[in-house]
């Protein structure tokens, strides 16, 4: 047998192959392949912190460039020029270098150049104009992509925004506001300027309607189901300005007590600045002959 | 002197019998090349899938065959009838499975199956190359890029196995025209190949035509028609598409819009091809050489393997193994067309032992050529590339041969055990992409969709369905494909090896921030499991 083992080649191939099989189970059988995940290093879960960080856009246009190189296709350098403009903007918003926002209105225009009839590519530049206190351009911009895509739901809110703070133009702001909300009702910051509109408009039920939107938005947002890129200090800001209003109308024109004081309350708990908490404390003290008091 | 002289006088039958007291016999030498690559084997061993993604293809239709669910694409989505990969190999990883569902049975007969080759080198090489057998075996048993596959699962070396028993068998057959079993045997094997990987259709070529220039056109005719049958009823069994077919002709396969190929762009493809393989890929395979090695060296060392191995090729062309030269010849004619950015010295691995017998060949001849006496040096050339195997060998030559041989050997085995200890460990890149699809197993539905650059080997670790992005920088276009495949969560990964996700995916996250939102993030390098809203 011995002899067999040591002059036929394809047992001896065999007895190693055994002896070696054992050899790999001693020594990888304990592996396991699956493990649990390491613990999540964000607190707070937010893409806008996560990705506009200079070395994340810097490697991005660094690929970019790469791309560009390579492509002959004029479609695709049209979406890589593009690609390069948001990323330049990104890097200008994170450096607060504007500069950058030169780069990126060049990259923009040749995208546009190639493909013109893209809604995005108009919403960036209307954005980069917004940025750069061009209302005028901006609202041209903002009105071709809505042009291109009459449900695009971010222009829709800009042009509205650009409308109401900059134009001045309520009435226009109102027709975007509230096509933009028959689209998305989770809409950030729409309520609150529709608030403030009807309340100039004196029509304070539908104020007060929409100022309890923007609250409900805010809590949306916090769940998760915002669908409109906005920081959390805009949403923090309509959100807070919406409680003061409620405060506001419920003590001057719906006379509810209980209401005024839980949007006092809730206004608190956002606003630290002390004179901000000081002044919304003296209004409501102003209209109620029960003073506030926070242990109640 | 006086010692020699006798031995010359001795009669023959004296010698004979002394002939037994050798004990280094080359089947001795095979038993210790057998050892030694099972213990160069044992070293480099890891239990883990790798991270190259196709082992992970390979064992997923694996899966599906164990599953009865089908030779299909599980871990897509749709679920699409697989059309790429020849089936010989997942269907071995599914008997596998039927006993394990691990990686390591399959990873461990894998190796086996790597031993195995240099076993039938030797049945191989001792019928045809008795001379250069021992250097040629041990240079098979160390080669390195021949381990690195026998510890991985991919299709490389059971197509190579196969290729050997298919020649093995078919040089039997030969021999002994009459055996039926034998003529069935070698007809059968010899269509393996091709079912085992696309590239095998060299095989199945230079079967054909190395068949009809011998006159046996029985062999050449029955290995066409069984080719043709079973191609026929595999592809009615599965899908008529054929990707490989296709790459072959396109542009550039990561982003198929480019279009194919002109003639020209095909015959630039194939000169950058030649000279790649030839001043580096065909060094690298026999000469494992660090990246960092000096460019010089790398091109010296590859174009003189190169050289060599052409002309080995060209006097195997003169034995009984002239299919060996025309099947390089295929081969290589396939690599050469191949999509440049993928020419590697991993598509030579099917080859490896043919290309160490035709650089051991071809180094022979060179050395047999000095010194040049009284013929020319073409002349001798010719004498020489026509007789193979002189009766008289030069001792010269032949310890030339043997010190070139054991350079090789000890460098191969040194590469291997320099980056063995690498194997075992994780990158950071990669620990943290697994921990990410640990977090996606334990933390999303089971019906998850999710799209990430490695989707096969995601699903093996998260047991969550998905698709790598597009590569395009049309990111309405990306977005239409996460909302078309109903993805639920993609990864934003910073892998090392690759920008891809920089480069595709950020931009869709920047122009769609909305639709977005962050579940779990891992740093350094920073990865980042992103919900899709799909609104």
């Amino acid at each position: 047998m011995k002899s067999n083992l040591l002059k036929n080649n394809g047992l001896f191939f065999l007895l190693c192959f055994f002896i070696w099989t054992q050899v790999i189970y001693l020594q990888h059988g304990s592996y396991r392949y699956f493990g649990v995940p390491l613990p999540s290093e964000l607190k707070n879960m937010n893409i806008a912190s996560e990705f506009n960080q200079k070395n994340v856009v810097a490697k991005a246009i660094s690929e970019l460039y790469k791309s560009l190189k390579d492509e002959k296709r004029p479609v695709e350098r049209g979406n890589i020029f593009q690609n390069m403009g948001v990323s330049y903007y990104d890097l200008s918003q994170i450096t607060r270098n504007m500069t950058f926002l030169d780069s990126a209105e060049a990259y923009y225009k040749q995208s546009i150049d190639i493909i013109p009839d893209n809604a995005r590519f108009y919403y960036n530049l209307g954005r980069l104009n917004t940025e750069r206190l061009n209302h005028g351009v901006a609202k041209d911009c903002y009105e071709k992509a809505a042009h291109l895509k009459p449900d695009y739901i971010l222009a829709l809110h800009n042009l509205a925004l650009l409308n109401y703070f900059e134009m001045r133009d309520s009435r226009e702001a109102k027709k975007l506001l509230l096509k933009v909300l028959s689209i998305e009702q989770n809409a950030p910051a729409c309520n609150y300027v529709l608030g403030a509109i009807f309340e100039e408009e004196r029509d304070y039920d539908k104020a007060i309607y929409h100022y309890t939107n923007e609250v409900t938005v805010f809590y949306n947002f916090i769940r998760g189901k915002t669908p409109i890129p906005v920081t959390r200090t805009t949403l923090e800001y309509a959100l807070t300005h919406s409680h003061l209003k409620l405060v506001e109308l419920y003590s001057s024109q719906q006379k509810n007590r209980d209401l005024a004081r839980d949007n006092l309350d809730a206004y608190l708990k956002f606003e630290q600045a002390p004179g901000a908490r000081e002044a919304a404390i003296k209004l409501f003290n102003k209209s109620w002959a029960q003073k506030y008091d926070s242990g109640k | 002197m006086k010692k020699r002289q006798k031995a010359k006088q001795q009669p023959a039958v004296v010698t004979e019998k002394k002939t037994p007291k050798n004990f280094f016999t080359p089947a001795v030498w095979l038993k210790v090349c057998i050892v030694i690559q099972f213990i160069l084997l044992a070293w480099q061993f890891y239990p883990a899938p790798s991270t190259n993604g196709d082992d992970a293809k390979y064992f997923i239709l694996g899966t599906a065959i164990s599953e009865l669910k089908g030779y299909k694409e599980i871990h897509l989505p749709k679920e699409p009838v697989e059309s790429q990969y020849p089936i010989i190999f997942p269907a071995m990883l599914g008997v596998m499975q039927f006993f394990s569902g691990t990686f390591m049975l399959p990873k461990i007969l894998m190796a086996g199956m790597g031993v195995l080759i240099t076993l039938m080198c030797f049945y191989l090489g001792r019928e045809h190359f008795r001379r250069l057998l021992i250097p040629f075996l041990f240079l098979v048993a160390t080669a390195s890029l021949m381990a690195e596959f026998s510890v991985i699962l991919m299709s490389e070396v059971p197509y190579l196995l196969l290729t050997i028993l298919a020649l093995y068998v078919y040089q039997k057959s030969l021999k002994a025209p009459e055996n039926k079993l034998l003529f069935c045997g070698a007809i059968l094997l010899s269509v393996l190949p091709t079912n085992c990987r696309t590239v095998g259709l060299a095989f199945t070529g230079a079967f054909i035509l190395s068949n009809i220039i011998a006159k046996k056109y029985r062999y050449a005719v029955l290995h066409f028609i069984l080719f043709v049958l079973i191609t026929i009823v595999y592809k009615s069994m599965t899908s008529w598409d054929n990707p490989y077919v296709m790459q072959l002709f396109q542009r550039n396969s990561y982003d198929p819009e480019m279009g194919y190929v002109t003639f020209s762009e095909m015959a630039g493809r194939v000169l950058a091809n030649i000279k790649k393989y030839t001043f580096l890929i065909v060094g690298k395979s026999i000469v494992p050489q660090p990246d960092t090695a000096a460019v010089f060296w790398q091109g010296t060392i590859s174009s003189a393997c190169a050289f060599c191995i052409l002309v080995g090729g060209l006097r195997l062309f003169f034995t009984p193994l002239r299919i060996v030269t025309i099947y390089l010849f295929f081969y290589f004619g396939i690599m050469f067309m191949w999509q440049e950015q993928w020419s590697s010295e991993r598509f030579l691995v099917g080859i490896i032992p043919f290309l160490l017998i035709a650089f051991l060949y071809g180094l022979d001849l060179i050395l047999r050529l000095f010194p040049v006496g009284n013929e020319t040096i073409l002349k001798k050339f010719v004498a020489l590339i026509r007789s193979p195997e002189p009766a008289e060998p030069k001792k010269a030559a032949v310890r030339a041969v043997w010190i070139a041989a054991c350079i090789i050997i000890l460098l191969n085995v040194r590469y291997q055990f320099n980056t063995a200890a690498g194997k075992m460990k994780q990158s950071p890149d990669w620990r943290n992409f697994n921990s990410c699809a640990d977090w996606v197993r334990l933390n999303t539905p089971r019906d998850a969709v999710v799209m990430s650059r490695k989707a096969e080997l995601f699903y093996l670790r998260a047991k969550r369905k998905g698709l790598t992005y597009p590569f395009t920088h049309d990111i309405d276009k990306v977005i239409d494909v996460m909302k078309k495949e109903k993805v639920k969560y993609i990864v934003f990964d910073n892998f090392f090896w690759t920008a891809t996700t920089a480069r595709y995916l950020y931009p869709v996250i920047k122009s769609y921030p909305d639709q977005f939102n962050v579940v779990y993030a891992v740093k350094n390098p920073d990865f980042y499991v992103l919900e899709f809203k799909g609104r």
